[in-house]
């Protein structure tokens, strides 16, 4: 054995990779997937309330601090991404009228007085007012007016005022279902699955396509059989970590940019859990999918041996999006299922500390018991070149 | 030398192997003839440990053979048994790897024997675009690209056209000279009797013929023709004597006693003008076709 001489599992894992990294459909793959992360970014900074400016012509210094006065406000009732307002000061009411209507500004804020000739204010807008905007003008008005009455009467504000308060409190640390969280359940599902189904049916198509052309016997003489698999395995597990890693930081770097999530910490939290959980449903799903492969003559062959899986695995996709709180914390349980509910319920928030643990190390024992089964189908039935093989058959102890 | 002991092999209930001991001697080209499904590509995959004997076993030099020999061995499986979307080049290096060459000697020889073969031009080339002979070429360097000891071929020449038989059939003549065992299985029976040095012939999993030389094959009752163009009637009253077949003017006989061929001769130049006299080689088709009725 010369210095420079590999393992054969590791010739065999170059093998595969480069196979793969060539591959035409390998690259569609990986763009479409890159433009779905993309596009579920973009439609979660649409869905998602973004920053706005809006400009209010005023024509005196009343006017002016109430438009400040909302943005105080503003700032207050949303800490993270508070809209803004700006003064475009002008001389009268009709030039400010004209600044809203040649749309220089977003509103006008005039004093008027009613019938009984009192001051009021008036906001006015071209064609619609911004309700946040409305909203936060009108409480500064009214607050405003109350204070002064309440100095005009001789009334105590705080006395007037007490009881008047509305405190706010959740009990669940659970995030609401709101649009953006389930985009980006989606998103990340999505790579996961993807990522499991590229890989893992790759896996088996390499298994099927050396039966096929029967370059197995070959290397079975030459190497040990378990090395093929440990080769096959550990390249697409390579290239799938590397996919799902590399998307996520894409994905993340994005939301970091649009800056639409409020809680991005959970959400990195979250995704190392979807990694954790891909690294442990790939080597219980790849095994399977070798195992699947194995028990293939062909390729038609594989498409009929791989529906279950792909149900299986879309099914756990779905899932996460579709199924009842109780249902998805059962499932996240279930080793495979688990791979997309637990990172899922991560995601949602108020998952206890031990539950990820729990679901993984199911995951870990399934994996083990998968790959002893699958090792053991595959030896049993790579000289099988002649029929589809059952899963009777193939668990036989009939070493051949 | 490659040596079977009385191996016998099941699938199932049917057994398909029963009792097959022969020997794959160094320097000769050693032909493994039969039926479909005689057993022949089970007998190579023992061989080859891709399948395990449930009696008997298989020797190399003389010690119960292990992995570490098997892995010195050449192998060319069945039908194609490379990767169709492959270039060659790349794929030879692979498998001189597999085959526990480090990267750098295994595209060495990779390259040395592409050159040889007439592929170096093609060496980035998929396996799949090239023909049939061309891909049998790279088949064969796959078996070789290690330096086999042994070297075991499942239907090398299927399929292959006068000059790629021409070719493999030099290939695997060389190897036999440098002292390698070489076993390979084949239909082409003529080709078989060209090139082999030994033939070992399988019926319904059991050997029939083993190491028998093909000059003198047809054993103990050689058969002669006698051309004449008088009455030859008189001739068959020679003791031992057997007509196998007649015609107007010739006629094919075996003789039970030695020399008895001769008495036949002498009476034959007796009688008139002998045109022809020669011993007859039953060919291995014949042979085949009366040891599979």
């Amino acid at each position: 054995m010369t210095a420079a001489q590999r393992p054969a599992w590791v010739v065999v894992l170059l093998r595969e990779m480069g196979m793969k990294v060539r591959e035409k459909t390998f690259r569609i793959g990986i763009a479409s997937t890159l433009i779905l992360v993309v596009l579920g970014i973009a439609a979660l900074s649409f869905f998602s309330n973004k920053t706005e400016n809006h400009s209010i012509a005023v024509i005196d210094d009343a006017g002016t601090s109430v438009v400040h006065q909302t943005g105080d406000l503003l700032r207050t009732l949303k800490p993270d991404s508070p809209d803004e307002v700006s003064v475009v000061r002008v001389d009268t009411a009709a030039a400010a009228l004209d600044q809203v209507s040649d749309g220089t500004t977003d509103a006008a804020l005039v004093p008027v007085l009613d019938n009984t000739g009192a001051a009021l204010w008036k906001l006015v807008g071209d064609g619609s007012i911004n309700p946040d905007l409305e909203q936060a003008v009108a409480a500064v008005v009214q607050q405003t007016a109350t204070s002064s009455n309440a100095a005009r009467l001789g009334v105590n504000l705080e006395e007037l005022g007490r009881g008047s308060e509305l405190q706010r409190q959740l009990l669940s640390e659970k995030q609401g279902n709101d649009g953006s969280l389930f985009v980006l359940k989606f998103v990340f599902s999505f790579m996961f699955v993807s990522a499991l189904m590229t890989y893992g049916l790759a896996i088996a198509q390499s298994v099927v396509e050396e039966k096929e052309s029967r370059v197995v016997e070959i290397l079975a003489a030459a190497t040990s059989v378990k090395y093929l698999l440990v080769g096959k395995i550990g390249a697409n597990f390579i290239l799938g970590f590397l996919q799902v890693t590399a998307l996520t930081t894409i994905a993340l770097t994005g939301l970091a940019f649009v800056d639409v999530i409020p809680d991005l910490g959970r959400v990195v939290a979250a995704s190392g859990w979807f990694i954790f959980f891909f690294v442990l449903g790939f080597f219980a799903v790849s095994c399977i999918w070798s195992a699947l492969g194995s028990m293939a003559t062909r390729s038609e062959d594989l498409a009929s041996s791989a529906i279950p899986m792909q149900i299986l695995l879309f099914g756990a996709y779905f899932l996460s999006f579709t199924a009842p709180e109780e249902i998805l914390r059962v499932a996240s349980f279930v080793p495979i299922f688990s791979s997309i509910a637990m990172p899922t319920r991560i995601l949602d928030g108020g998952v206890a500390w031990w539950e990820p643990w729990a679901a993984a190390s199911g995951v870990v024992l399934v994996g083990i018991l998968a790959i002893r089964l699958s090792t053991n189908i595959y030896l049993r039935t790579l000289m099988r070149t002649n029929k589809r093989t059952s899963l009777k058959e193939a668990l036989r102890n009939d070493p051949s | 030398m490659l040596e079977y002991h009385e191996v016998t092999r099941f699938y199932g209930e049917r057994r398909v192997l029963e009792n097959v001991s022969f020997s794959v001697r160094p320097g000769c080209l050693t032909g493994f003839v039969g039926a479909n499904g005689a057993g022949k590509t089970t007998t190579m995959r023992i061989g080859m440990g891709l399948l395990s004997a449930d009696g008997g076993y298989v020797s190399w030099d003389g010690a119960p053979l292990t992995r570490a020999h098997q892995r010195s061995f050449g192998y060319m499986p069945e039908e194609r048994g490379l990767y169709p979307k492959q270039a060659i080049g790349a794929q030879l290096r692979f498998l001189g790897e597999i085959h526990g060459l480090s990267g750098k000697e295994a595209v060495l020889r990779a390259d040395r024997f592409m050159d040889a073969f007439g592929l170096i031009g093609r060496k980035d080339e998929l396996l799949e675009s090239l023909s049939l002979g061309n891909q049998q070429r790279v088949q064969i360097i796959a078996a070789l690209i290690h330096g086999p000891t042994c070297l075991i071929l499942d239907e090398p020449f299927s399929g292959l056209d006068p000059l790629a038989v021409d070719f493999m059939s030099t290939v695997l003549r060389e190897k036999a000279q440098e002292g390698v065992p070489v076993l390979f299985s084949s239909h082409q029976l003529e080709l078989v009797e060209r090139l082999c040095d030994e033939l070992v012939m399988l019926v319904d999993g059991t050997i029939r013929v083993d190491g028998v030389t093909i000059a003198d094959s047809d054993g103990d009752m050689p058969t002669y023709r006698l051309e004449m163009a008088e009455e030859m009637s008189s001739l068959k009253a020679v003791r031992g004597i057997r007509i196998l077949r007649e015609g107007p003017d010739w006629v094919e006989f075996s003789s039970s006693d030695p020399g008895g061929e001769q008495e036949v001769l002498s009476r034959a130049v007796s009688l008139g003008a002998v045109t022809s006299f020669s011993r007859v080689h039953a060919s291995l088709t014949e042979r085949f076709l009366a040891t599979n009725k």
